[in-house]
């Protein structure tokens, strides 16, 4: 499988120039009549901002398309897409700090099944049972 | 009760040998073979006629054999072929080496056949198909799960271990999430999503399983994550740093005004840093946002606290320039910033080690070599870590381990939206640079056609008369590395010959050895090259001041879609 940089690697390529005290240019050629790639440029040369770049990219991307230049520290999920998987994460996100909010130690009887799997889970992150 | 820790080899159907392969995968134990999940699917269920079948696919047929099978022998390898036919056609089944056949089919009976045909000249013929006498679903007439690797295993034997394993654990599994959430979100239930991920029904049986075990799966490592940054904070003491030496003091020695961002993260991290509690900070900041003055305040505050500071860089060359940066600031405060990296002779490494023991070394800057074992510190207080990619909890406590609690910072040029940031550094808190320096001017983009090849050529002329430098970038090729780089070579050399004769152009790719490539970033730097043409390897790269133009080639390539595994 062969990965190059997503748009946003291609942000921190850009990066490399502008660190002088010279007016800086990036130039890209492209090729080509596809939507996606000319609204990707669009944004390149509207921002130089980071984050607005990886919020348009993330929006940008079809299923199954992975997040290129953080690939190497996505921590390794044995069925979970970050990117698919957005819709389902935002409301994980939610529940955790619920949960967190009111049994931080997982100790409530209703939250005692998950209290084993995140010791599990956290003895696979290599920092013992807590 | 089932025991999912049970060795895979007593499963049905394993035994010691297939044991040896499923180890191999990773898998163990019953547990890890029924989350060994498929990577796709193959819709077995809707049958084809012959005469519908289109050569060079794989389908489903209905049909009845016509002939006994006739074995053909050339050497050492055997054809079976079988006469087959439906109501619409009559075809042949091929199968080679497969002697055992022999006895499998009755004249006259029905059969389902799954396999590749092959329909040239009126001739059909359906390639080592798999089959089921018709009415039996065991390797046809279903969705059936197609496995990521299996070794030397095959499919249908992997297939077939784990439909013994789902037997003998189906209904036996312990439910794993509350009550409460299965309601409120609508998930299938522990055994129902197991067995639906490996043997659906129908797709969307497989979309309803999917979803709850990625629930699950995101569910646990968010908490587990919360768990880690709450317990580090609230239970694990730290250092509290002086309170009398303020980072203010650091900052009028700067030759530039910080942002309001760089103020306001600033105070978040003195304020982490003076309380007793374990400092767990992310730091996000585009490139060029300021994060390295940042480290350079923490790390004064600790140093003037009595704490030495770690600063961890993911390449020597990056390393060294943390090191150039560091010390135009704090050689004038009298504070000993010091450089270890792999590249550095026995002598100078020993003599650093000994420094750094001793105290004499306040800062040390380096790669992954400060984490080997013989790395010892005096009184490690703060400990920053610059992350390209992730490094990693496991990695960043390795050298934590080497203080007493020291505060961390990690650092990120990585600017990633919010979600994403709380499930990659749930564990952490997380801070934003989100505004460039003023005095920066934005990088004029302009993305243009071919056409304006010419256009552009001149502009790059232009600014190196003015004494400037430029990167031309092209990005990787999908066929393989070595056409990379040829496309590398190719393009320089016609940038060389065809449009720049007069410039002094030089190549990079990934390829190169690390010497090689500091090399020429070195000479690139003291402008000795005008123009660098090279891969996206220069991402990680040294900062040349004086190159202000980026022609990327190609731009177009970036950011597809990658090539997802291929079949089999």
């Amino acid at each position: 499988m062969h990965k190059d940089l997503d748009w946003l690697g291609l942000h921190q390529l850009r990066g490399r120039v502008g660190r002088g005290e010279y007016q800086s240019y990036c130039i890209l050629k492209y090729e080509g009549k596809s939507e996606t790639v000319r609204k990707r440029m669009k944004v390149m040369c509207d921002t130089n901002d980071g984050f607005v770049i990886s919020e348009k990219d993330l929006e940008l991307r079809g299923s199954g398309d992975f997040f290129g230049t953080m690939q190497h520290g996505i921590p390794e999920f044995k069925i979970a897409n970050l990117f698919e998987d957005m819709p389902i994460l935002k409301k994980v996100q939610v529940v955790a700090q619920e949960i967190m909010s009111k049994d931080e130690d997982l100790k409530l009887p209703e939250n005692k099944l998950l209290q084993r799997v995140v010791n599990q889970k956290l003895e696979s992150l290599g920092t013992g049972t807590l | 009760m089932i025991d999912l820790k049970k060795d895979v080899k007593y499963v049905k159907g394993v035994g010691p040998n297939r044991a040896e392969l499923l180890n191999k995968l990773g898998i163990f134990t019953l547990q890890d073979l029924i989350t060994y999940y498929p990577r796709a699917y193959e819709d077995r269920s809707k049958p084809k006629t012959l005469f519908e079948c289109i050569d060079g696919e794989e389908a489903l047929i209905e049909v009845v054999a016509t002939s006994k099978i006739t074995e053909t022998r050339f050497g050492r390898k055997t054809m079976q072929k079988l006469m087959i036919g439906d109501e619409t056609a009559n075809a042949e089944a091929v199968w080679f080496n497969q002697t055992y056949l022999k006895s499998k089919f009755s004249i006259g009976q029905k059969y389902r056949m799954f396999g590749k045909i092959d329909k040239k000249y009126r001739k059909i013929q359906i390639m080592s198909p798999v089959f089921d006498e018709y009415g039996i679903t065991q390797n046809t007439g279903r969705i059936v799960p197609l496995y990521p690797l299996t070794y030397n295993l095959s499919q249908n034997v992997i297939r077939k271990i784990i439909e013994n394993a789902m037997q003998e654990v189906y209904g036996n599994l312990s439910e794993t999430l509350p009550e409460y959430i299965l309601k409120k979100y609508s998930l299938l239930s522990i055994n129902e999503a197991t067995k639906n991920i490996h043997f659906p029904k129908e797709l969307q049986d497989f979309q309803k399983a999917r979803t709850r075990l990625v629930f699950e799966e995101l569910l646990i490592t968010q908490l587990a994550l919360l768990k880690l940054k709450y317990y580090d904070k609230e239970k694990i003491k730290g250092i509290s740093f002086s309170t009398k030496h303020k980072i203010a003091e650091m900052i009028e020695k700067f030759p530039f005004t910080l942002t309001n961002a760089q103020a306001r993260v600033l105070q978040e991290i003195e304020k982490d840093m003076e309380s007793p509690k374990m400092m767990n900070r992310l730091l996000q900041g585009d490139v060029g946002s300021g994060k390295t003055a940042i480290a350079m305040c923490a790390a004064y505050k600790a140093v003037k606290s009595g704490y030495q500071a770690v600063i961890m860089a993911p390449t020597a060359i990056l390393a060294t320039q943390h090191l150039e940066n560091f010390e135009k600031i704090l050689s004038g405060l009298g504070i000993k910033c010091e450089l270890l990296i792999s590249g550095i002779t026995k002598k100078k490494k020993e003599d650093i080690l000994q420094r750094l023991q001793d105290g004499e070394i306040d800062i040390l800057i380096g790669t992954h070599a400060v984490l080997e074992d013989n790395v010892e510190f005096k009184n490690l207080g703060l400990v920053v870590t610059d992350e390209q990619h992730r490094f990693g909890v496991r990695q960043r406590n390795k050298i934590t381990k080497k203080g007493q609690n020291p505060d961390v910072l990690v650092m990120s040029a990585t600017p990633i939206p919010r979600t994403l940031a709380l499930i990659l550094y749930g564990d952490l808190d997380i801070s934003i640079i989100d505004e460039l320096p003023p005095n920066r001017k934005k990088i004029e983009t302009f993305a243009v056609t071919k056409r304006m090849q010419e256009r552009v050529d001149n502009f790059i002329r232009k600014q190196i008369e003015e004494g400037r430098q430029a990167y031309i970038v092209c990005p990787l090729v999908e066929e393989g590395e070595d056409s990379d780089l040829k496309s590398v070579i190719e393009l320089s050399e016609k940038y060389q010959k065809e449009i720049f004769p007069e410039y002094r152009i030089q190549y990079l790719h990934g390829k190169m050895r690390p010497k090689e490539k500091d090399e020429i970033m070195l000479k690139f730097k003291n402008h000795e090259i005008d123009i660098l043409v090279s891969t996206t390897v220069i991402e990680v790269g040294v900062d040349v001041p004086n190159s202000n133009i980026m022609v990327i080639e190609d731009a177009q390539r970036f950011g597809l879609a990658r090539i997802t595994s291929i079949k089999r």
